[in-house]
């Protein structure tokens, strides 16, 4: 924590624990002056190993462990891992529960955005619309809470379909959110782009040019804000936006203001998505049966995630446990970009940047950073001896009984 | 001697202006509250977070300057209470006054963002270093508006004591008129001498935690933080005294006038809080020197040309 | 003294100002938690103020299950805080490690890092819940010997 002193630089440790970042991650800014002058991201401080968990469960389990990934983007990472495994197995899903992933979905996408927006409203220190957000977010809570049964992680997939239907006074609910949505969304979007505040802050910061976008591998509204139209949605439809249309939204700003007007739009085009699954809602089944064992095989499944393309790898080795699965989350996608974006930029920017993207700790976090230098402070003499001894306990090899010496120096 | 202590201790000395902030405190922020659809605080929330404070561990980090750390704070809150003593409350009975208090009040109003600085930096940590360097950096932008747009008033009434000025406007309030737009700049300006939004860059708190104060706690806190609450009081009643000045004459009146007056100002502030993002540091002083300050300048000229022509 | 000391307790049991730190949740709680802030529920009601630095804070609201790599962190934060100072682990997988338990890079609930004062379960916790852990806890506080009792969330 200490001020490095030198060419009159200081380094300034932004997180694990800082009330920009609602999750832990660290990056350490080098600042000249107000200026960064280079940035370091250190993630993997929400790493749970999660994908190795998977491998000792069954599906059924896995599936509620897959949506605890993230707990803000919760269905796109089950509808992924549905998808997955229905492919294996051969299954197709009634298209009444392709009608109503596409509905959850979609209002995953509204509470996400709100919640975006809100948290960036914050970091430029307008709370007054993060409050704003906040409440009309919870319009939509509503909803997903009447549809799913909870605020956070809706549990609504399953293996070959949907756990819940969708009934006459839910859908006149989620009709009414629309409505009240659209007037609200159309202010937000007219906020962003009149009010001087508020664009002095946001337009041309943490700019990614398309080329930019292109060479980091940007996804999501990152990279639809530099123009680039990459929609999972639109470029290969699952569940119902085979049917469903969905209008490209795309921006050419490049900048923190152009995400903000992508996600606004975003937003408005998601209302669009509920009121015509809505209307053309097909009656039917919610689930077809779904088997034990899963056949052998690979399958790579794709999603658009509130934040971008969210892919799962799943391996199944014809048992009722699965051989593999690796989620790449969008955020993973968009850190690449982080430096490049961050580099140049004021500090007061800093915090705006990284919200910009719309980071996901726990989804990025799949593996541990290991940095040298840091790694040695983080676990004493009598931490790593404890680590080991439990390490080797779960093989069952117990060496709890072992007296080691007292240590004066701890490493 | 027993009623000049009292005026200077009870009332409307150091007592009332404590207790006058912790309520403007609750006004602001249940004001805010409202404005974000939220209900609010309650009545005695300043109170209690004071109280609790107080009863707080004050930690003190060990590569901080220990002295200086322990008695800035101190420092910002005397100088904060002895210029409130100079600042009218009741009618023409300011605890003291003298040809010239305009001058002392403006500069005892730096010393809190002086000792906000010195605290920062003697804390020894990033974010305090950091947030210490923008208070220093943003009293450059503000302080300059803030005193032209004080001073241009004194211009017209020929004097130079806050009393002094209160008193004429209030005699000739016709005059005031001219004067809306050093008001506006005071205001402004005022807000960025509170440090509040959007001029709340050195205690930014999703960039830099929570700036000079990063490693205040306890009671050292308790006290910065009762200093912040009788600047906002004293910022308050300098504004009521030299842009609103409307006087009776009676001392009960007066008293309510003036709480009007500076509950005005107040929701005021609290507006601009709460409809705007904080600006950026090269923003800010843009803002300052290329808008507020030519305005504060023109106002100044007027004044002049006026005076030579009474 | 006995008045001021009672004072001084009063204003601990009105102004609970919180610092959020996430120590490898999902980011359930960690909304959720916010929520508890935003109009709906407004914790300030309650003299909840969101801190950033853990010398301001008088509640440390912990959410997740405790990785590795967060465990010195935490650690770290807990000690900044001032006395007296209370957590709440916020979650089932803050309480015991939930459904992350066993997993090789978490090391379970937030008491195995540090003294915790409430537990409130939930996946994830409502901000209802929330409102009524501060005001449990805070509700202890009025029998000074009975604050670290567990029973709270």
């Amino acid at each position: 924590m200490k001020p490095k002193k030198g060419n009159n630089r200081i380094v300034i440790p932004i997180g694990p624990q800082h009330p920009s970042l609602k999750e832990p991650g660290c990056f350490r800014i080098t600042l000249e002056g107000e200026k960064v002058v280079h940035a370091e991201i250190d993630i993997g401080y929400n790493h749970r190993g999660l994908e190795k968990a998977c491998e000792s469960r069954n599906y059924i389990q896995t599936l509620y462990l897959i949506e605890r990934v993230c707990g803000i983007c919760s269905h796109t990472h089950s509808t992924a891992f549905c998808q997955g495994i229905e492919e294996l197995a051969g299954l197709s899903i009634p298209p009444r529960a392709a009608y109503i992933r596409v509905i959850v979905s979609e209002l995953e996408r509204l509470h996400s955005h709100l919640l975006w927006l809100g948290v960036a409203g914050h970091e430029i220190g307008f709370d007054t619309l993060f409050m704003y957000s906040w409440r009309d977010r919870e319009k939509v809570l509503d909803v997903l809470a009447e549809v799913c049964g909870n605020r956070v992680n809706y549990g609504i997939n399953t293996i070959g379909g949907v756990r819940r239907d969708l009934d006459e006074s839910m859908q006149q609910n989620i009709a009414k959110v629309i409505a009240f949505l659209e007037d609200q969304l159309k202010y937000y979007l007219d906020l962003a782009l009149t009010d001087p505040t508020l664009s002095a802050r946001l337009a041309g910061i943490g700019k990614l040019s398309r080329e930019d976008a292109l060479k980091y591998g940007a996804v999501g509204p990152v990279a639809r804000a530099a123009g680039i139209m990459e929609d999972i949605r639109i470029i290969e439809p699952y569940a119902a936006y085979i049917e469903v249309p969905v209008k490209p939204v795309t921006d050419t700003r490049a900048d923190v203001l152009g995400r903000t007007v992508v996600r606004i739009q975003e937003m408005l085009e998601s209302l669009e998505i509920i009121g015509y699954c809505l209307k053309n809602l097909p009656g039917g089944e919610l689930t077809v049966k779904a088997p034990r064992r899963i056949p052998a095989g690979e399958v790579i499944s794709r999603t658009e995630a509130p934040r971008g393309e969210n892919i799962h790898f799943i391996r199944a080795n014809g048992t009722d446990i699965l051989d593999r699965v690796r989620v790449r989350a969008p955020t993973e996608a968009n850190w690449h970009g982080m430096k490049h974006m961050l580099e140049g930029e004021y500090l007061a920017d800093v915090p705006i940047t990284i919200a910009a993207i719309d980071p996901c700790y726990s989804c990025a976090d799949r593996a541990i950073v290991i940095n040298s230098e840091r790694k040695t402070e983080m676990m004493d003499w009598q931490g790593l001896r404890e680590y080991s001894i439990d390490w080797y306990k779960k093989r069952g090899l117990d060496l709890s009984a072992v007296k080691m010496p007292e240590r004066k120096i701890y490493i | 001697m027993l009623s000049a202590l009292t005026k200077i201790l009870v009332f409307p000395g150091f007592l009332f202006m404590s207790a006058y902030g912790l309520f403007l405190e609750y006004l602001d922020r249940k004001v805010y509250a409202r404005l974000q659809h939220r209900s609010g605080p309650p009545w005695y929330q300043p109170l209690a977070d004071f109280l609790k404070l107080l009863g707080k561990e004050t930690i003190i980090p060990a590569n901080a300057n220990q002295r200086m750390f322990r008695i800035l704070p101190v420092i910002s809150l005397s100088a904060v209470a002895t210029a409130f003593i100079y600042v009218p409350v009741l009618a023409k009975a300011p605890s003291a006054s003298f040809e010239g208090d305009l001058i002392i009040v403006l500069y005892l109003l730096t010393i809190p963002t002086v000792s906000l600085f010195l605290a920062g930096w003697y804390s020894r940590s990033v974010y305090a270093t950091i947030g210490s360097v923008r208070t220093l950096t943003q009293m450059f932008a503000y302080e300059v508006p803030l005193f032209m747009a004080l001073l241009a008033p004194a211009l017209i009434a020929q004097t130079w004591s806050v009393t002094g000025m209160a008193e004429f406007y209030s005699q000739n309030p016709l005059y005031h008129l001219l004067n809306i737009p050093a008001f506006f700049v005071a205001l402004i300006s005022g807000q960025g001498k509170l440090e509040r939004a959007p001029f709340d860059l050195p205690e930014a708190e999703t960039e830099i935690v929570a700036g000079p104060l990063v490693e205040y706690s306890g009671k050292l806190l308790a006290i910065f933080k009762m200093s912040a609450v009788c600047e906002l009081v004293l910022i308050a009643s300098l504004i009521s005294a030299v842009f609103l000045p409307l006087m009776t004459g009676n001392p009960l009146l007066d008293f309510l006038l003036y709480l009007i007056k500076t509950m005005a100002v107040l929701l005021f502030l609290a507006l601009l809080r709460s409809a705007m993002a904080r600006l950026r540091m090269d923003q800010m002083i843009k803002f300052c020197w290329r808008i507020l300050t030519p305005i504060a300048v023109v106002q100044i000229i007027i004044n002049l040309v006026i005076r030579g022509v009474l | 003294m006995g008045l001021l000391k009672k004072a001084i307790n009063w204003g601990i049991r009105k102004s609970p100002w919180i610092l959020h730190f996430n120590a490898g949740a999902c980011n359930g709680c960690d909304i959720e938690t916010i929520a508890a802030l935003t109009p709906r529920f407004d914790l300030e009601r309650m003299g909840v103020i969101q801190q950033g630095s853990p010398r301001h804070a008088d509640i440390l609201v912990c959410t997740g299950a405790v990785t590795l790599q967060t465990k010195e962190r935490l650690k770290q934060i807990y000690d900044q805080m001032p006395e007296p100072k209370f957590v709440m682990a916020v979650g089932t997988c803050a309480c015991s490690g939930g459904i992350f338990d066993g997993c090789y890079c978490v090391m379970g609930g937030i008491d195995k890092v540090i003294p915790v004062d409430v537990y409130i379960p939930g996946c994830a916790v409502r901000p209802e819940a929330l409102i009524s852990a501060v005001q449990k806890l805070l509700d202890t506080l009025k029998r000074p010997k009975k604050r670290g009792e567990e029973d709270a969330g």
